[in-house]
């Protein structure tokens, strides 16, 4: 496995199914595709591209590109849509929970260890990044924390 | 930390725009009375399908959020996961930060929510902009039970 290093650029529409999505402002630059979560300091209603490293839970996908303090359309809980592996050689199976990775904005199968800031389920094989296809995969957004102790 | 120490009034709970999104919403029966923006969970004591104040100590499920306050016996309708409305803040020293995840507070005042810290819990969503004490604040519903392995 080999991670790539830099979210690529969503070719496909992000959104596939359901329509509760949400407009916030972004503390800085995101694309299209990214798992978002909240920013702690950004002010209200405020997102980053989501980072295992920060600890927090992502509140979802977004639709489009935003450069920093524009706005985005974010999409929420019970929504399907594109997200993209961290790995650019090995696809995840459809059926496996998703959680953020050190790359921002990318997916990774959860069961690492420690906690798991789980975004949703693949419903699909997300395709590895050098995939021929690749465009992302189809993830239902239920995101949710796994304590392990 | 001084809790509140009654539920606070609200007549506007949901924010998102129920004509743009196809929001989770259902109209259940209160085993006793509740008031608008109360997190509510199962009240399996008072029949199928009711539902009562959110409690930490009744290690129950939270459903949602009530949009309107009802009378014991009536129907409320509850906005489930994935909207976004105001809960209230239990405490009425400490303001919850934008980012923390939500969990239900304890008896004191039914209905409110503290941030989560770490353990089993029953967790609300997640704070979208900074909740003052003792004050309203959006979150993102998000109800899920935190188990901890």
């Amino acid at each position: 496995m080999t991670d790539i290093t830099a979210f690529p650029t969503a070719t496909k529409r992000i959104l596939v199914h359901g329509d509760n999505s949400y407009t916030f402002t972004a503390a800085e630059t995101i694309k299209a595709g990214q798992l978002v979560s909240i920013n702690s300091t950004g002010g209200d209603f405020t997102v980053y591209p989501a980072n295992s490293g920060d600890s927090v839970l992502p509140i979802g996908v977004a639709d489009a590109n935003a450069a920093t303090s524009g706005t985005l359309t974010v999409h929420l809980y019970g929504t399907v849509a594109k997200v993209f592996n961290i790995d650019d050689t090995t696809a995840i199976e459809a059926g496996t929970a998703l959680e953020s990775t050190t790359v921002d904005g990318c997916v990774q199968a959860a069961g690492g260890g420690g906690t798991e800031y789980v975004v949703g389920i693949a419903l699909e094989d997300i395709p590895a990044t050098s995939s021929s296809d690749y465009g992302g995969g189809n993830m239902l957004i239920c995101p949710h924390a796994n304590m392990i102790a | 930390m001084a809790d509140i120490t009654a539920f606070p009034t609200r007549h506007t709970i949901l924010v998102t725009d129920p004509e743009v999104a196809n929001l989770q919403t259902f109209t259940v029966a209160t085993g006793e009375t509740v008031k608008a923006g109360m997190v509510l969970e199962i009240d399996p004591s008072s029949g199928d399908n009711t539902v009562k104040c959110g409690d930490s100590d009744d290690a129950a499920p939270v459903v949602g959020v009530a949009l309107y306050g009802a009378t014991a016996g009536n129907p409320v309708t509850v906005a489930c996961a994935g909207t976004i409305c105001y809960v209230a803040n239990e405490s009425g020293s400490a303001a919850i930060g934008e980012s923390s995840l939500l969990q239900l507070a304890d008896v004191n005042v039914g209905g409110a929510v503290v941030a989560y810290t770490s353990g089993a819990g029953y967790v609300v969503g997640v704070a979208l902009e900074d909740i003052a004490a003792g004050g309203w604040g959006r979150a993102l519903i998000m109800p899920y039970e935190q188990v901890v392995s």
